[in-house]
């Protein structure tokens, strides 16, 4: 009875096209539900202008199955192989600067750390055999002071290489938890 | 209508808000089909919520297994997909019914004190 009606086949026809998100046979189900509405409203003795005049436009209805269906919607997930691109990709995207950083905070912060511990082996060495260090033009306590300061200099540096690594790691998790709850796309 | 922008935004929010209560209520009572249901709610004025609310809601509470829908023949002949409450949405309805009761009588009693 409703099929038979162009006006009313054509509402439905064009709630399909706003409905293309939704899964097929959900899809399916909605548009039944729509056009039983419809028939049940005709059956009652509504005018069919009126029927569709209070469904309102096909593209709101759309809408507010949209809202509604976004908080609970398995179908947009990504697939598989989507997923593992997307994660390819964004440690491809990240690893090159992150690689830099890295490297850098490394040699910097492991360089002071080593060269805390010579000055302040040598000043140790100083204090004790000054015969084996006759050119040593500082005091032994200079070296025994600036020494342990650039190893925490240096600790200092490796730490935060600690920190932006956990940090990367944390990013990584969180973002492939997204891309698995689908929330990234589109 | 008679209300301003701002009150019938609010009241819209409102409506959309305890739709879903009236909705588990109404269904907790008994199966029921789209267009019945839509015309059980149009007869009170701060529900009735039109169909582009109430279709895309009963999806959404289906989906989340607070409703599910069986083929049932309907009053007027055809065939028709009925809603019924499952158990999870008779909890739910426990709950939003717990958090509406509380919720009217805080407003009722904080606007009374209000006036002291």
């Amino acid at each position: 009875m409703t099929e038979t009606n162009p006006a009313a086949a054509r509402y439905l026809q064009r709630l399909d096209q706003e409905l293309s998100a939704i899964p097929a046979s959900e899809r399916a189900e909605i548009l039944r539900e729509i056009a039983d509405h419809i028939a049940d409203s005709l059956a009652a003795g509504r005018r069919l202008d009126e029927v569709l005049t209070a469904l309102g436009p096909a593209d709101r209805m759309a809408r507010g199955y949209a809202v509604e269906l976004a908080l609970n919607r398995p179908n947009t997930r990504l697939g598989a192989i989507d997923k593992a691109l997307t994660v390819i990709g964004l440690v491809a995207v990240a690893s090159l600067p992150s690689f830099i950083v890295s490297v850098i905070l490394l040699s910097v912060g492991g360089g002071l750390a080593a060269a805390g511990l010579g000055v302040t082996g040598g000043g140790i060495v100083a204090l004790v055999r000054p015969d084996l260090v006759p050119d040593l033009t500082v005091a032994p306590w200079v070296c025994l002071v600036s020494g342990p300061a650039l190893v925490a200099a240096g600790a200092g540096i490796l730490y935060v290489l600690f920190l932006y690594i956990r940090f990367l790691v944390r990013l990584t998790q969180r973002t492939v938890r997204r891309i698995g709850d689908g929330r990234t796309a589109r | 209508m008679s209300s301003s922008h701002a009150s019938g935004e609010w009241t819209s929010q409102l409506r959309r808000g305890v739709l879903e209560l009236c909705i588990l209520r109404l269904l907790s009572r008994g199966p029921s089909y789209g267009y019945e249901l839509v015309s059980t709610l149009d007869a009170y004025p701060m529900l009735a919520s039109g169909e582009n609310t109430v279709y895309p809601l009963l999806r959404r509470l289906k989906q989340e297994g607070a409703l599910e829908t069986f083929a049932r023949e309907s009053p007027s002949g055809p065939v028709r997909q009925y809603y019924r409450c499952t158990r999870d949405g008779e909890r739910r309805l426990k709950e939003l019914e717990k958090d509406w009761n509380a919720m009217v009588s805080d407003v009722t009693s904080f606007s009374k004190e209000g006036r002291r």
